[in-house]
């Protein structure tokens, strides 16, 4: 038994070791990527002058639920110390 | 039979009772002659002693085919052979070149400002290609021609491209007004957002005083302000529709007048293009007979359908035209065209 948690307790420290930062990196990667895209599709929400696209209306089920969150994302102000993070 | 024309006005009558009119389009389906029309109203004028510019809009110009000499290089050329006469081939390349340019700067300094650290080359290499920038780099050569050309000249002449590219192009300056007005407000809610979410209000604040984006739309909405008051102004502007006498192109200018009405754009009137001569038909073959029956039959709608528009019939010379004399010919016939003639020459 202790066995069997010392092997789990050492899977998950290495896991998390190991990878953790990795996929914190990957989903914060994604994050922006997709902060990026709604920006070059959904820009003239912010003034941005961008015809707008032909697919943007395909897109905007799929984005509607984070709309709110991308503008606030975009335009707020960053702190140092979330400079300091990235 | 003449299909005289009871009601209505020559083009020489209407331009001398409309002197003010500065800006001529002529409009119409492919083929029509729209390119021979804008020549002959620009060599009108240009032999009455103005100094006139004609400019091609059309994608694909044939002012360089129409005057036989080169033309072309999108700059400002004078016509040899005709006094007064300077002609140019609008190309919109670089001006198209030039937008993606300065979209993909804007975006990548918006990208920067919000913090979004992405290799932003493709994001921005797909928002920067859009079909409507050919468009609107078109407008805004229109634009520029207005704007700037408008004061060297006496009267400009636009020859437009087929009806709907006409009509996107006018049309533009309606919805591009709109989109600018939408676009100043969202950049005015997204400033001061911008304000609201920052900590340092003081710097927000200043950030956005200085803010390129809405200084360049405030510099467009301008622009578009400015084409609205000389588009949409009936002693500035004209717009002329050339048909055939044949069933199609009569249609498609009866459903252009009702379109340009909805964009606040002031008719001048109806030139029918190609009509065979009687004294022509009667010398010719059986085939030339029966074409100038036919065409009779639609000289009759044109009376009855866009009868008092008519402003000038140019008739179907034995000649291709080509070169400046028959440029000049049509000139002639534009001006010496009156509804007492009737439409059968």
């Amino acid at each position: 038994m202790a066995m069997k948690n010392l092997k789990r307790g050492l899977r998950d420290f290495f896991f998390g070791f190991l990878y953790l930062p990795h996929i914190k990196n990957l989903l914060e990667q994604y994050n922006n990527e997709d902060l990026a895209l709604m920006t070059i599709t959904l820009g003239d929400m912010l003034g941005i002058p961008l015809m707008p696209p032909i697919y943007k209306l395909r897109l905007l089920p799929l984005w509607y639920p984070r709309i709110e969150y991308w503008k606030k994302h975009v335009l707020m102000e960053k702190g140092a110390l979330e400079k300091l993070k990235e | 039979m003449t299909l005289q024309l009871e009601k209505g006005m020559s083009f020489k009558d209407y331009v001398e009772t409309h002197e003010s009119i500065k800006f001529f389009f002529t409009g119409g389906k492919g083929g029509v002659g729209k390119t021979i029309a804008a020549a002959g109203i620009a060599t009108y004028f240009a032999n009455q002693g103005m100094k006139v510019l004609i400019a091609s809009l059309n994608p694909v110009h044939s002012l360089t085919s129409l005057f036989n000499q080169d033309l072309t290089g999108g700059v400002i050329k004078p016509v040899h052979g005709i006094d007064n006469l300077d002609a140019i081939e609008v190309d919109i390349r670089d001006r198209v070149e030039a937008y993606k340019k300065q979209l993909a700067d804007r975006l990548r300094w918006f990208l920067k400002w919000a913090d979004i650290p992405v290799k932003a080359t493709e994001f921005i290499d797909i928002a920067a290609t859009n079909p409507a920038f050919e468009e609107s780099a078109m407008f805004d050569a229109t634009i520029d021609i207005m704007l700037e050309q408008g004061a060297k000249y006496d009267k400009i002449v636009f020859d437009c491209a087929a009806v709907a590219n006409a009509v996107r192009l006018l049309g533009l300056n309606k919805i591009y007004g709109l989109w600018l007005q939408r676009m100043i407000k969202s950049r005015q809610e997204a400033l001061s957002l911008r304000v609201k979410l920052s900590f340092r209000k003081e710097k927000a604040m200043e950030e956005i005083k200085k803010d390129p984006m809405m200084a360049d739309l405030l510099n467009l909405n301008e622009r578009i302000k400015k084409a609205s008051s000389i588009l949409g102004d009936p002693t500035k502007t004209a717009f002329f529709f050339v048909t055939l006498p044949l069933a199609l192109p009569i249609s498609v200018v009866q459903r252009f007048i009702e379109m340009v009405k909805g964009f606040n754009i002031a008719i001048g009137g109806v030139i029918v293009n190609g009509v065979l001569r009687r004294d022509v038909a009667e010398k010719g073959t059986e085939y030339m007979r029966n074409k100038y029956e036919e065409q009779k039959h639609y000289l009759e709608i044109i009376k009855e359908r866009l009868g008092p528009l008519v402003r000038a019939v140019i008739p179907l010379y034995e000649r291709e035209i080509i070169g400046v004399d028959m440029v000049k010919q049509v000139a002639d016939d534009l001006a010496s065209w009156t509804p007492e003639k009737g439409l059968l020459l």
